[in-house]
């Protein structure tokens, strides 16, 4: 196994990967049987040979990642660049749409593609929808007539930021605005305080965060410690993909 | 990330049924379902149900689509 400066290695995007897709996983809705090894790779700070496997069984996440490379360029979809566009967005974006991603698959497989099926995998990619997270989860809901049923799951899944206003042991207390309907659409409400997990067994993705940083949050869980620019991407593409979403609910 | 994927109902409660994702109870508004039925999961809810014609044309797309990322990762 190598250990890494996580700035400096192309193996970052793997572990930046790990940890926004290990809550997902520990709840057993994405990804393989894998959660105490993803979770000791993310925690070490280790890449090997053995993880990258690991990482392909997210299928819901490698056709964006595949695209959002392919797009600019870069050989891996697990480079650092890609992954952090994915999950927090970035201006690797800019020049990539949803919709390139579903055309190529109509392209491959659209007579298979009739009915519902066509509906959950090419329904919903208006123009200018980005191959983010958020975008994915919002699509996913906005096929469903009550989203009020949904809305928890919707704000659960989205990726979000918070800003930590105090940190109680295995737990950061952060101010984050949660995901509301307002006269039928989605929209971000006001900010509020909240309780979320930064922690398993004492180690955790974020241990050094302080009051003041910024966290990304994916389940109830502190993901890592992100720069302003990173919370301000995210807050960006989250509103573009939430403008994007209510097209269409 | 996570998948909107058919899966079929194994056994059938009140506001939840089971279905192999291992078993698994998830919620369900979505009225009368049935055991042999499938139904759109998501996030170990419950989004809609499908017929089962489309719901074996979806589950054999993803396997196919499955596939496809697996060639292109290579």
């Amino acid at each position: 196994m190598i250990a890494l400066n996580l700035q400096a290695t192309p193996l970052a995007g793997q572990l930046r990967f790990i940890r926004y897709a290990f809550m997902p996983n520990q709840l057993r809705y994405c990804g393989g049987d894998d959660n105490r090894t993803i979770f000791q790779y993310g925690v070490e700070n280790v890449v090997d040979d053995g993880l990258r496997p690991l990482l392909k069984k997210f299928t819901g996440a490698l056709p964006y990642l595949q695209l959002i490379a392919r797009t600019n360029g870069i050989a891996d979809p697990f480079d650092d660049r890609v992954v952090e566009a994915y999950w927090l967005g970035s201006d690797l974006l800019n020049h990539v749409e949803v919709r390139q991603l579903y055309d190529h698959l109509l392209e491959r497989f659209g007579p298979q593609l009739q009915g519902r099926t066509r509906d959950w995998v090419l329904g919903k990619a208006p123009a200018g929808a980005r191959p983010h997270h958020n975008f994915h989860v919002f699509d996913v809901h906005s096929h469903v007539g009550q989203l009020g049923n949904s809305l928890d799951t919707i704000d659960n899944c989205r990726v979000s930021w918070g800003k930590v206003v105090r940190v109680e042991g295995p737990e950061l207390v952060v101010e984050r605005s949660p995901l509301l309907i307002v006269e039928g659409k989605l929209a971000i409400g006001p900010s509020i305080q909240m309780r979320v997990v930064r922690q398993i067994e004492a180690r955790g993705f974020a241990d050094a965060a302080t009051i003041g940083d910024w966290v990304s949050l994916h389940w109830g869980w502190v993901c890592e410690v992100i720069t302003p620019r990173q919370q301000a991407n995210l807050m960006r593409f989250t509103d573009h993909q939430l403008r994007i979403a209510n097209e269409t609910i | 990330m996570c998948q909107a994927i058919p899966r079929k109902i194994l056994q059938v409660a009140e506001g939840k049924v089971e279905v192999l994702y291992a078993p698994r109870w998830m919620a369900v508004g979505i009225p009368d379902l049935a055991v042999g039925e499938y139904v759109v999961v998501y996030a170990a809810q419950v989004l809609e149900r499908m017929p089962t014609d489309e719901a074996e044309d979806m589950l054999r797309f993803l396997a196919e689509l499955d596939v496809m990322l697996e060639e292109a990762s290579q």
